[in-house]
């Protein structure tokens, strides 16, 4: 029975947890000019995200070690550099964007400009960090996560044509706009498959103290979780796709369309779940990213860490939020563009996944760590075969859209 | 044993079991004709630095010793007689309140962590 | 005796399980070069005038949304102003682009800037009548956003058209 509730508050949060902006925005970018062809994106990511949470979630529970202790660990310092930086670097970038996202939330809602909110943003997200628990985190923020739900609904209420959604999730050759289309699909790809997303995942389940017995929730709640939570993503596609692109916005590259994807559906309440949802999602990505980066730190340098200790218990720990907090709101002052500093750490994510996800994928199946329970063949083909895919894509489209892609 | 694999970078605690970092460095003592011995365990920025090369090695042991004080211009050393426990983490019998190891993390609680409202 | 940094001690690093965590090879980067020259197709100015055209005509459907929704009460003021405000700079700049790439058909690109311009112009009053609350000025600039978009699209195809 406690399993059962520990199993479905698992799904609740991973779903409320789901949508952030990169996921938001990359999807309704798509959807807007390429209607559901990128469908299959969506899917691809959320099928390697699932593999990937569940692993960390079974690494963490059978060696009671992070991913990120065991890089350091089983690879030594110089091999844990790289990894570490890139996604020190990569945090940072993403952490800005959900700040910026939080900061268009309110922009909408206020009509004050977006660079005004970055550092009240991010001093509440800081105040959350300094007195909240893991668990208040983890579980308020995602339950009021769920109202990003409204996509889904939204997109059921369209009536789309089922078959052209299921055709949409398989891959396609692009008939327009080929450069656009991969690093759409690769924005796509990093926005699902966020390394922070899944190395907190594997810290949540040493503060959650996981054992063995949790394998089967941990299966569960990734399985299940991370499906529910592509399914909302896929959700904002065919939104953006069946009113924005109807209405001949075929491009977003501007916040301002955002919110008009819910109007046409639920009148003046869709600008309202719109604003909410970005709010939201956005604050609980912040925050999670922000204390992933003292994840990070903490656990690679070996010293104390727990977001249940009290700051002063922790004066390092406490220390590596604070500032990643503060110094990802900067580029948001000044006034960078939100929407494309999320688009480009979406594409740079997808291009640092190797660094992360190969150190990770030896460790579990490292007999010394995971014992009998180390990967299956099926598990880690897939992976591999995503990530190579995103790399890839990453490299080829990335120079195209910096240096003059049409 | 494989010492590189079984005991560097693995997880340091006290007898309390602390987390006190991560074993950053082991010392050798080099024996003619016979082969070497772990007499200690190092941890710390410098230990760390010296892994990367000569020059940041030098560098960050300066900046060190300018921070902290001289006595922060070198490692911290645990004897290797001291090794309590080996699992995946390594357990040290000291006290990590009587060596220098967490000075920084002290001063940085004393002068600015615990001085925000709510620490 | 001698203490020796870990640095100094070569033996470790030979121990240690070799990793290779960026598993990239030489051939990579032909590969790499290959594949960005076969999807980047050359950046003409008529690929650039494509382009910009399609940005001014997603921003006047932006610009007709937003403010069907604002009459409709189903948005706020201050967004769509903000909205106005945003999508004026966008098409400010798609015009000074359109007028500066170099092309073949000269009347067909100055058609082209000439309805960015309706736009930008109908997007200012629309602003104005947001600001003064006076419904019927908005609608006004509605509609003419809407006609510089049917203009926008009849220089576009003349632009593309097949030459004879």
């Amino acid at each position: 029975m406690k399993k059962l509730l520990e199993i479905s508050l698992g799904i609740v949060t991973s779903v409320g947890g789901f949508l952030e902006v990169g996921s938001m925005a990359t999807a309704a970018q798509a959807g807007a000019t390429f209607g559901f062809r990128l469908i299959w994106a969506v899917v691809l990511g959320t099928l390697c995200i699932i593999f990937l949470v569940e692993m960390a979630g079974r690494f963490a529970a059978v060696s009671h070690h992070t991913i990120t202790d065991g890089i350091r660990e089983r690879f030594g310092f110089k091999v844990f550099l790289w990894p570490l930086l890139a996604a020190l670097l990569v945090n940072f970038l993403v952490m800005s964007a959900e700040i910026g996202g939080v900061s268009i939330s309110l922009e909408l809602a206020t009509g004050i400009g977006f660079q005004w909110w970055a550092l009240p943003v991010a001093l509440l997200a800081w105040l959350m960090l300094w007195k909240g628990t893991f668990g208040f985190i983890e579980k308020g923020v995602s339950i009021l996560g769920l109202v990003t739900l409204c996509f889904v609904v939204g997109a059921v209420m369209l009536k789309p044509d089922w078959k052209a959604v299921a055709a949409g999730a398989v891959p396609t050759l692009p008939t327009h706009d080929a450069a656009n289309y991969w690093f759409m699909a690769v924005s796509i790809l990093g926005a699902s498959i966020s390394p922070y997303l899944f190395m907190f995942y594997s810290s949540g389940a040493i503060e959650d103290k996981w054992d063995k017995s949790y394998l089967g929730v941990n299966r569960a709640i990734a399985g299940l979780g991370m499906t529910f939570g592509g399914t909302i993503s896929v959700g904002v596609l065919i939104v953006s796709a069946l009113v924005l692109a109807t209405h001949g916005i075929v491009q977003v590259d501007d916040y301002h369309q955002l919110p008009l994807m819910l109007i046409p559906i639920f009148g003046f309440w869709g600008f309202i779940l719109f604003t909410a949802s970005l709010a939201i999602a956005c604050f609980g990505a912040a925050i999670e990213v922000g204390l992933q980066q003292a994840y990070l730190v903490a656990q690679g340098f070996g010293w104390t860490w727990g977001e249940d200790l009290k700051p002063r218990e922790d004066p390092g720990f406490s220390a590596v939020y604070t500032v990643s907090l503060f110094l990802a709101a900067i580029p948001i002052m000044l006034g960078l563009d939100p929407l494309r500093l999320t688009i480009f750490s979406m594409a740079l994510t997808a291009a640092s996944l190797p660094l992360t996800v190969v150190p990770f994928l030896l460790l579990l199946n490292d007999k010394r760590y995971v014992g009998e329970h180390g990967n299956g063949v099926v598990s880690n083909a897939a992976v591999i075969f995503i990530i190579a895919l995103g790399f890839v894509l990453a490299v080829v489209t990335i120079p195209l859209q910096i240096f003059g892609g049409t | 044993m494989n010492l590189l694999r079984d005991i560097l970078d693995k997880q340091a605690l006290d007898r309390k079991r602390v987390k006190i970092g991560k074993v950053d460095g082991l010392v050798a003592e080099l024996r003619p004709g016979k082969p070497p011995r772990i007499v200690a365990a190092e941890l710390g920025s410098i230990t760390l630095a010296r892994r990367l090369g000569t020059w940041p090695g030098r560098w960050v042991a300066r900046l060190a010793a300018w921070l902290g004080g001289k006595r922060h211009g070198e490692p911290h050393r645990i004897a290797w007689k001291k090794v309590r426990d080996r699992g995946l983490d390594i357990e040290f019998d000291i006290d990590v309140r009587e060596t220098s190891i967490f000075d920084w993390q002290d001063w940085l609680r004393d002068h600015v962590i615990g001085r925000i409202p709510g620490a | 005796m001698l203490f020796f940094g870990v640095g100094s001690l070569p033996v470790w690093r030979i121990r240690r399980p070799p990793i290779d965590v960026k598993g990239q090879s030489a051939g990579l980067g032909r590969t790499w070069l290959l594949l960005t020259l076969a999807i980047s197709t050359a950046c003409s100015a008529s690929d650039q005038i494509d382009q910009q055209s399609r940005t001014a005509a997603s921003a006047a459907q932006t610009v007709a949304m937003a403010l069907d929704v604002w009459a409709a009460g189903e948005a706020p003021s201050a967004y769509t102003l903000r909205t106005l405000q945003s999508v004026g700079k966008t098409l400010a700049d798609v015009q000074s682009q359109i007028r500066s790439a170099g092309s073949a058909e000269p009347a067909e690109q100055a058609a082209l800037a000439a309805a960015v311009g309706q736009m930008s112009d109908a997007v200012v009053r629309a602003e104005a009548g947001l600001q003064a609350g006076r419904r019927s000025e908005v609608q006004g600039a509605d509609e003419d956003v809407r006609a510089a978009a049917r203009s926008l699209a009849a220089a576009y195809a003349r632009y593309f058209a097949p030459k004879s």
